[in-house]
């Protein structure tokens, strides 16, 4: 019988459930995919990086050999160990596009997955070419590739594609963001197939550490690899440059997961609240003859808890079947721009479950408390209607600003603070509307802004050129545009627990790169010391003045220099120095970039040169990243107008549903629609104002929480243009007085005549 | 003597088909200016329908209702919003006075919607509130409501006073003190006054009675003598 009752009351006030069902649905639906999307790529990388058994440690060096490999394999803790040549060749194919090889004459550790062709053997010839590289290419199995090196080159049959562990973030390095299969690709070769005479001159050895090893052997371990002759660094697994960077995208993605469903969940609560409280009053008498009938408290609470059940069971329910699906899905597309997976599935996990738990306790905890109250009085008190909410003079009546409000703001700033749990929801449902558009749009603005401020003041060059050692200038002194010289390379900061890999860079006479400081003040390169970029002063807690010393990798020999200056950049984290000032600390520096002003034609195949970057292909590339975000946003804005609607016409036709006497009253009285629409309107307005306002900060602090925390490589401003903040603020009123529009259409159907005709 | 309202023919049925009900039938009256009427009839007679009517809160079926020079039968929404705004004073059963304002707030009300509006403060004190205009209507107790609302409905200066169970609320004493305002209001300061009630005895304030029984109008009779309020016996 109650079941009965209860399902017409919802359909009395469908409005008010329908859009508690649609925050309760959207709660679990975000979080449970979302969830699902960063469990699901945690998940399949991990059985990924076990499958193909990749390497726990990596140990960089020349000249390593089989008695290096004995000598390594003899240590105890190391369960398999494999010699490995990686070689940056230039493929002969449009774009002249880097094609890192992976040489070696074993399948042991860091093994390649098979997607297409024969299986991967170490002893045969050929080579195995990454899957993304191939399709861009359109190459296929049989065909041959030119690949040349220095001075030697060579052509290699494609035996079969590959995905490969290391490469899930399939980069040639860490000044390139985005993967670019037409530009740098990776293949395994057996050691058999290279057309070098003798034992290769191994630059790597890849290791598995036995699983039962503790953290001291490994400690013990690690010590005894690095004075392994030969060896430059010994790189964990976790510092690799593909695992780190999947690995901060999960954890990004995870406290995104987190926070943006506590939003909806919050505000679910207090749509919960207010439409309960307003069910409960207006059923006060009907409780007091359930009451005087004799059903128990507990029966009639668990009869309105009941509602609270249902709807956000119901909810949670179907978020939870079609959040995972849709949203993983969507933001797999996105994810699969950057990274490489052979299979991108997402994971429901019991969590997950757990959401649709929370939907239902908010939505249940909400009625609850609905309830309570009125359950307490007596039966008699309860039969009798409720004294109407008392006015009352608010301490703002009391300043002169108050005499100056129009009549019709006077009364619904009254209303407002009377009805403050209805207003609070207004309000946060604003503030999500808002935040969420300036989140969005603010993603954007940054990295927009860190492009031009990148690209047209950081960057004075238009053309990039990588040279191998040995290189001599000379072959530039045809062109008349300006040559800055620049090496860049990476050095150990050896710290109290670890030690720390950076970039740094050393640069030569001229003026092709600026820099500005956290103010945007412009920076000298100073003759003596260092500067820092600001994310790398900041993991190494440093400031301007302090000391630090470091070690060029391969070398023990340790070199003290001041901090000089911190800088901002966007990419390019890591130590700066001047010629002058490398070249006081004892070290020489040898070039491996040229930068030029103007662009001019080089070959990549002159020896010694091993790419050419134009700035207008990088920026190009940039672009492309961006466009990647326009998903997100989109996202961002789509739910944004789906919390602004939904809030605002539940507490729209709450308020309408409250007032109604009221507006019947002031119709019989002579107001013409026009002015309770003006009337009603003003609410809307002030508390959209109140509501936008309070967003425009909690955007701008969700958009900084993405900046920080997208990467260690990266520093990017948190900027939003003031004309964003606009439209922001513009779209949200323009949800706003959309519900207002819909929902005034119901002043007309006003009926003065039963309005009037007695208390409920 | 001209009349201010006449209503000639009206009906109001609601629903149709084999539904319809019939809540007025062929009713024809006339009322001059500064009469006080008084409309009697058992519940479900039709008499807060001809109110409604009168006030242009709804419309008749057929017939046609002039108020003074005008066909108020004839009007749309717009000018019966107008003709409520400027012409006639409600007060109803309940009160109906916003919750959310002050009696002297309420009172105002009115000049939101009419130019020629008197001066609220003192329509307050003309009904003997001057010194509650500043309470909320919880604040004040049934008859100080009932009279905030008469004020309210004074304060537009109509020229019909429309009553619907002014007292069906209140206690004899309070009543008494309303029905003894809106008597003055018509014999001392000649406004035309139209009550709605199903109390027989109120009849005797009144100079014009019109009775209905089920919709239909079974008496319209003036009364010469109309005593005053406080003999009224509840």
């Amino acid at each position: 019988m109650f079941g009965k009752k209860m399902l017409r009351d919802i359909v009395a006030s469908k409005a008010q459930f329908i859009s508690i069902f649609f925050l309760a649905f959207l709660g679990v639906f975000i979080y449970s995919g979302m969830r699902a999307e960063w469990e699901g790529m945690r998940v399949q990388v991990n059985s990924y990086y076990s499958k193909t058994a990749l390497a726990d440690s990596f140990l960089y060096g020349t000249d390593f050999n089989t008695e290096t490999l004995a000598e390594v394999r003899a240590l105890p803790g190391v369960k398999n160990a494999q010699l490995r040549l990686e070689l940056d060749t230039i493929a002969d194919l449009p774009n002249e596009p880097t094609l890192r090889l992976l040489i070696s004459d074993e399948n042991r550790v860091s093994r390649p997955l098979v997607t297409g062709g024969a299986e991967f053997d170490p002893q045969g010839d050929g080579l195995w070419l990454d899957e993304r590289f191939a399709s861009d290419h359109n190459l296929r199995i049989g065909d041959e590739i030119s690949l040349s090196y220095g001075m030697l080159s060579f052509r290699l049959p494609i035996r079969g594609f590959i995905f490969h562990p290391e490469f899930v973030h399939d980069v040639r390095d860490n000044t390139q963001l985005i993967p670019d299969a037409s530009l740098f690709g990776y293949a395994c070769v057996p050691a058999s197939a290279v057309p070098i005479p003798g034992e290769l001159p191994y630059n790597q050895i890849i290791l598995d550490i036995d699983d039962s090893a503790s953290a001291d052997q490994i400690a013990e371990l690690n010590a005894s690899l690095e004075k392994i002759p030969g060896v430059f660094h010994l790189m964990p697994r976790k510092d690799h440059p593909s695992v780190s960077m999947f690995e901060a995208e999960i954890a990004q993605n995870r406290s995104m997961a987190t926070l943006f469903p506590i939003l909806f969940f919050f505000v679910a609560a207090l749509s919960m609240l207010t439409t309960m409280t307003r069910l409960v009053l207006s059923q006060r008498t009907l409780i007091g003859t359930f009451m005087g009938l004799g059903f128990s408290r507990r029966k009639i609470l668990l009869h309105y808890v009941s509602y609270g059940l249902w709807i956000g069971l119901l909810g949670g329910i179907l978020g939870l079947l079609s959040g995972p699906p849709f949203i993983a899905a969507l933001l797999y597309s996105f994810q699969r721009v950057f990274y490489s997976l052979p299979v991108w599935r997402s994971e429901v996990s019991v969590i997950s479950v757990l959401s649709v738990a929370a939907a239902v306790v908010v939505c249940v905890g909400a009625s609850l408390l609905a309830c309570f109250r009125e359950l307490r009085e007596m039966p008699a008190e309860a039969l009798r209607p409720k004294p109407p909410r008392t006015g009352k003079h608010t301490s703002i009546e009391k300043t002169r600003f108050w005499h100056r409000l129009s009549f019709i703001s006077k009364w619904n700033i009254r209303d407002i603070l009377r009805q403050r749990i209805r207003s609070a929801m207004a309000v946060a449902g604003v503030v999500g509307c808002t935040m969420m558009l300036i989140w969005g749009i603010g993603i954007y603005d940054s990295m927009k802004e860190s492009q031009e401020f990148f690209f047209d003041d950081l960057q004075l060059f238009s053309q990039k050129v990588f040279v191998e050692e040995g290189f001599s200038d000379s072959s530039f002194s045809g062109d008349a545009s300006d040559i800055q010289a620049v090496d860049e390379r990476a050095i150990r900061v050896t710290g109290e627990e670890e030690s720390m890999i950076f970039g740094a860079r050393i640069f030569g006479e001229g003026s092709l790169v600026r820099f500005e400081d956290t103010k945007g003040n412009e920076i000298l390169l100073p003759d003596e010391g260092v500067i820092l970029s600001r994310k790398t002063a900041e993991a190494l807690d440093l400031s301007v003045g302090d000391t630090l010393s470091f070690r060029l990798l391969g070398f023990d020999d340790d070199y003290e220099v001041e901090v000089r200056a911190i800088h901002r950049t966007p990419f390019e984290q890591g130590f700066v120095f001047s010629k002058s000032a490398f070249e006081k600390l004892g070290l020489t520096m040898s070039p491996t970039v040229y930068l030029l002003s103007e662009e001019a034609d080089i070959d990549v195949n002159t020896s010694g040169v091993s790419e050419v970057q134009d700035e207008a292909f990088m920026e190009k590339s940039y672009g492309q990243m961006l466009e990647g975000f326009n998903m997100i946003i989109w996202v961002l804005f789509a739910a944004a107008v789906l919390l602004g609607l939904v809030v605002l016409y539940n507490l729209g036709s709450l308020s309408f549903a409250e007032r109604t006497r009221e507006l019947a009253t002031l119709r019989v009285l002579g107001y013409p629609l026009p002015s309770i629409r003006k009337l009603l309107r003003r609410q809307t307005v002030i508390l959209t104002a109140i509501g936008s306002l309070l967003g425009i900060p909690c955007g701008f602090f969700f958009v900084r929480l993405i900046t920080e925390t997208v990467s260690d490589n990266v520093d990017f401003p948190t900027y939003i243009s003031p004309l964003s903040v606009a439209l922001c603020v513009l779209g949200t009123f323009a949800v706003s007085l959309a519900v207002d529009a819909i929902l005034s259409r119901r002043t007309a159907k006003i009926d003065m005549v039963s309005a009037l005709k007695s208390i409920e | 003597m001209t009349s201010l309202i006449h209503f000639e023919k009206v009906c109001r049925s609601y629903g149709s088909g084999s539904s319809q009900v019939t809540a007025l039938e062929n009713i024809d009256f006339s009322i001059a200016p500064g009469e006080f009427t008084v409309v009697l009839g058992p519940s479900g007679a039709g008499k807060s329908t001809l109110l409604n009517i009168l006030g242009g809160m709804d419309r008749a079926s057929s017939g046609t209702v002039r108020f003074g020079p005008d066909e108020i039968t004839a009007f749309d929404d717009a000018r019966l919003t107008r003709y409520r705004a400027e012409k006639i004073g409600f007060v109803f059963q309940f009160y109906n006075l916003i919750p959310n304002l002050t009696a002297f707030e309420n009172v105002s009300l009115t000049r939101e919607i009419n130019q020629s509006a008197l001066d609220p403060e003192k329509t307050l004190a003309s009904v003997g509130l001057e010194h509650r205009i500043n309470n909320f209507p919880s604040q004040l107790s049934g008859g100080e409501q009932q009279r905030v609302a008469i004020a309210r409905a004074l304060c537009k200066n109509p020229e019909l006073l429309l009553c619907d169970e002014p007292t069906g609320a209140l206690d004899s004493e309070t009543g008494t003190q309303v029905l003894r305002l809106l008597r003055k209001l018509c014999f001392e300061e000649g406004r035309t006054v139209v009550l709605v009630t199903h109390n027989a005895q109120l009849t005797q304030i009144a100079n014009r009675v019109i009775q209905l029984r089920d919709g239909r109008l079974i008496g319209d009779e003036i009364n010469p003598a109309p005593i005053d309020a406080t003999e009224v016996r509840w």
